[in-house]
């Protein structure tokens, strides 16, 4: 077995955070009203279910075959209440709000069993469509249904990554564990049929590498697999940095992986993908971590998709009035805020509860600031047994750019954020903010995070790149030419004709 | 409350890591007091009121100016961070109208003209004290002897940079180094120092001159707050074990000026040769240490790459060494870094990072 170390330029290693998930599922019960995200709002696609409906578990509520998606499915046996609109992720879409009557069993996916190896690549592909779990990963799984932007032989490569970079990460045990990894090593085996031009590599935050041996020894004979530790440094885990570590491929912003050939996927996706053809499950739960100071009890939770943040919340918060809380869904850099009436969706791996903490504390500049996370503190930090809390305080006012040099320090894209954002402020935007490489920012936030004068780095520099590819600086066919990019030419010459 | 608002973030990063400007320039200011302390210490109380007035009237200063521009930028501490810095650049027994003067040139007009914290070019502190320095040189340069010194002579004196730079003018004798020079010609040293130096000679067999311990716990006639080596030097460990100073430009400073002043500085003296200048001297003496550590690692005015920060240190090097061993004056930090702060943007033009992204191919008809 030969291990590969990945490594990253800049990034930030978030180390000794208070409230990390701990080890241990609790199976949850479904609450009586659930929520199933469908699609967005603007695509306008309607359930193939109405109000009143009967529907069982597992049953397709849900699917379009022009667009790119996969089928929803209802994940209890119950009524449909209504179709109906709802704020979610920072869009507006249509969800199934269905009363739930119990929450045993499903409805096999049809074709599925152990002897999947006997089966044809479409016949495989039909059961992850039909499963649902091809909308799992970064941007899908790549069948001939159109799930993905790119057809299953146009990927080069798959990534499966755990990489512990983000402030709270799911524990790795849960999936491969108790005979885990054989279940983990076949639904590999599955991706590895239907992508069959792919390499695969298994990406493992440094402090996990021991789960390597692990994984090789579950490995089917006739599978190869690349393993790559890579460092636990935020954001490792960004499609362009997993493919700079691992492939030494260049990726511009806003593109994923996907867009090069490469399928990046979790280590929990994988997981559901053996579920779904070998035992037919669909996809209607998921493994969601706890993280955060706002909640009582960190272990795992195996929820129904649909189910709603305060439901999981409830008899669970360290504060009694949930107003004093943010729900954060996935990363507390650049994951988006949740209201407690949104839904676990199905790319839901992480929910965080941060307290709310408003005002400014006295003298705060003052503290030594032992049980709080500081970018100049992160070298001694190492050597004091203090964890930290975090909390959605700014700790401090917007004040001047003192050039300090800690978002340079950080950008995993190298370039330097002090100098472009005031660009953007001032609305000087030109081939000069290009060439000093505004398009390698891959919008991790990390500047704004370290930022000790409290500027919105990120978000001037994600404002700039809009107005840029609005004023025509750039196309989508320069970004295309320059990095070999697929599964886009389709759309943009669709658009012009 | 609803001003609470401001002390929230509405979008992601939904977290936020807690240093601030504020804590930025508190440390600073922390790291710095004990040097301030051993001044009070070894100068007398005088010195406290020469730290107040430029302290306060460095405050006043920027309230004033944040009035008038309608920004609250009073409590960002950078401005009790400059006053601290015009204190410790003053010699004890300055009049106190002087630190005043130059705590309000470094905040009108070397700071607020171009925009306040962050658009500042060159640090105001060194600006300030520049300007009165050429304005009341007489009084810049009248220096007080510590008070283990002071059996000997009791109101003015030189410090060992001058004492060396005007001695050396018609000097005929044999030394060949600035130590020997001031053995040679009977620059006082302190009880303790013979008594450390004693102690090293006969413990550890390390035989060095006196004097040397003088200058390095600051047993020496100078700018308050530059004198003692020792505490600057501790105040600047943590300073880089908090990461608020980076190591590229006190290192790269303090080694230019250290081997050219190797290479060079024997040669002014009669019958001296290359390689043989006395290094630790000129770093334990004159605001080097403090102004390589504190002052040209001021976050503003320094160039933003790290190879940029090299090339700096290196020219600040070079100018300190070019103004203490040729130049007219015993000392050169402070204008060797306003000197440097002036070609930043310059070093700032030619080491940004090579261009890359996409490359446009455009018709251009």
């Amino acid at each position: 077995m030969k291990v590969q170390n990945g490594k990253i330029t800049g990034g930030y290693e978030f180390k000794q955070f208070l409230g990390q998930p701990e080890s241990g599922l609790v199976v949850q019960e479904a609450p009586e009203y659930l929520f199933v995200p469908l699609c967005s709002a603007s695509l306008g696609i309607k359930p193939l279910v109405r109000a009143g409906d009967k529907v069982k578990s597992g049953q397709i509520v849900w699917q379009d075959n022009d667009s790119i998606s996969s089928p929803v499915h209802s994940p209890v046996n119950g009524v449909v209440k209504s179709v109906q609109k709802m704020n979610y992720l920072d869009d507006e879409i249509l969800s199934l709000k269905i009363e739930s009557a119990s929450s045993e069993g499903w409805e096999s996916v049809p074709g599925s069993g152990s002897e999947w190896n006997k089966l044809g690549k479409d016949e495989i592909e039909k059961i992850l469509y039909l499963s649902g779990t091809s909308a799992l990963g970064a941007e899908g799984i790549p069948t001939r249904f159109r799930t993905a932007v790119i057809s299953p032989e146009e990927v080069k490569h798959i990534i499966v990554h755990y990489t512990f970079a983000e402030v709270y990460n799911p524990d790795i045990s849960l999936f491969l564990d108790n005979g885990g990894a054989r279940k983990f090593t076949e639904g590999l085996a599955v991706l590895a049929k239907i992508m069959d031009q792919a390499e695969i590599h298994i990406a493992v935050g440094i402090n996990s590498s021991t789960w390597f041996q692990v994984i090789e020894n579950a490995l089917p004979e006739d599978l190869s697999v690349e393993y790559h530790r890579v460092k636990p440094k935020y954001p490792q885990n960004h499609d362009s940095v997993l493919l700079k570590t691992i492939l030494n491929l260049d990726l511009p912003t806003s593109y994923s992986g996907m867009n090069r050939g490469v399928v990046i996927i979790g280590i929990q996706d994988v997981c559901q993908v053996y579920d779904a053809v070998v035992t037919g499950k669909p996809l209607v739960d998921r493994i969601i971590a706890l993280g955060g100071p706002g909640f009582k009890d960190h272990s795992h939770r195996q929820v129904k998709i649909g189910t709603t943040v305060a439901a999981i919340a409830t008899n669970n918060l360290s504060f009694d009035d949930p107003e004093d809380l943010r729900f954060i869904n996935n990363s507390v850099l650049t994951g988006s805020t949740l209201s407690p009436e949104s839904p676990i969706g199905r790319n839901s791996e992480v929910l965080v509860a941060l307290e709310e903490k408003r005002g400014q504390e006295l003298m705060f500049f003052a503290r030594p600031g032992f049980g709080k996370d500081s970018y100049s503190n992160t070298f001694a930090a190492k050597f004091l047994p203090f964890t930290r809390k975090v909390s959605t305080n700014l700790n401090g006012e917007v004040r001047a750019c003192l050039s300090c040099g800690f978002c340079q320090n950080v950008c995993p894209g190298g370039i330097l954020p002090n100098i472009l954002f005031p660009y953007v402020e001032r609305k000087m935007l030109d081939e000069t903010v290009i060439q000093y490489g505004i398009f390698k920012c891959i919008d991790c936030n990390l500047c704004s995070y370290v930022c000790p004068s409290k500027i919105p780095v990120a978000s001037h520099l994600k404002e700039g790149k809009k107005e840029l590819l609005s004023e025509a600086f750039v196309s989508e066919k320069d970004f295309i030419n320059a990095y070999n990019l697929i599964g886009l030419g389709e759309a943009t010459d669709e658009e012009s004709e | 409350m609803s001003d609470n608002s401001n002390f929230i973030i509405e979008t992601s990063p939904q977290i936020k890591q807690s240093d601030s400007t504020k804590s930025v320039m508190w440390v600073v200011s922390l790291c710095l007091l004990p040097a301030g302390v051993w001044g009070v210490w070894i100068f007398g109380p005088r010195v406290i009121t020469v730290i107040l007035a430029s302290v306060i009237s460095a405050v006043a200063a920027e309230a004033l100016m944040g009035y008038l521009a309608k920004r609250n930028t009073l409590m960002d501490g950078s401005a009790v961070l400059t006053g601290l810095l015009i204190s410790y650049n003053m010699p004890p027994a300055i009049p106190l109208y002087i630190p005043v003067v130059a705590s309000f040139f470094a905040i009108f007009v070397v700071k607020w003209t171009f925009g306040g914290l962050g658009g500042n070019f060159m640090n105001p502190a060194l600006a300030g004290r520049v300007f009165v320095f050429f304005s009341w040189t007489g009084h810049m340069t009248r220096w007080t002897m510590p008070d283990a010194l002071s059996g000997i002579d009791t109101v003015t004196t030189a410090t060992p940079l001058g004492f060396l730079k005007s001695g050396l003018l018609d000097y005929t004798g044999t030394a060949v180094s600035p130590v020997s020079f001031l053995v040679e010609t009977g620059y006082p040293h302190s009880t303790l120092d013979s008594g450390i130096t004693a102690w090293f000679s006969n413990n550890l067999g390390l035989d060095f001159a006196n004097g040397y311990v003088d200058m390095f716990l600051g047993n020496i006639p100078g700018s308050l707050g530059e004198v003692s080596v020792f505490l600057l030097l501790i105040g600047s460990i943590y300073l880089f074990a908090r990461k608020i100073i980076t190591w590229d430009i006190p290192v790269s400073y303090l080694l230019s000026f250290g081997i050219l002043i190797w290479i060079f500085g024997g040669t002014r003296y009669t019958g001296g040769t290359y390689f043989s200048g006395d290094v630790v001297f000129h770093i334990f003496t004159g605001g080097i240490i403090l102004g390589a550590v504190y002052m040209a690692t001021d976050m503003v005015t320094s160039p933003l790459t790290g190879k940029g920060r090299i090339i700096f240190g290196i020219g600040l090097g070079f100018l300190t060494f070019l103004i203490r061993v040729y130049g007219s004056f015993p000392e050169g930090v402070s204008l060797a870094i306003i000197l440097m702060n002036i070609f930043v943007p310059m070093i700032n033009q030619y080491t940004k990072p090579k261009r890359f992204g996409i490359q446009i191919k455009r018709d251009t008809k």
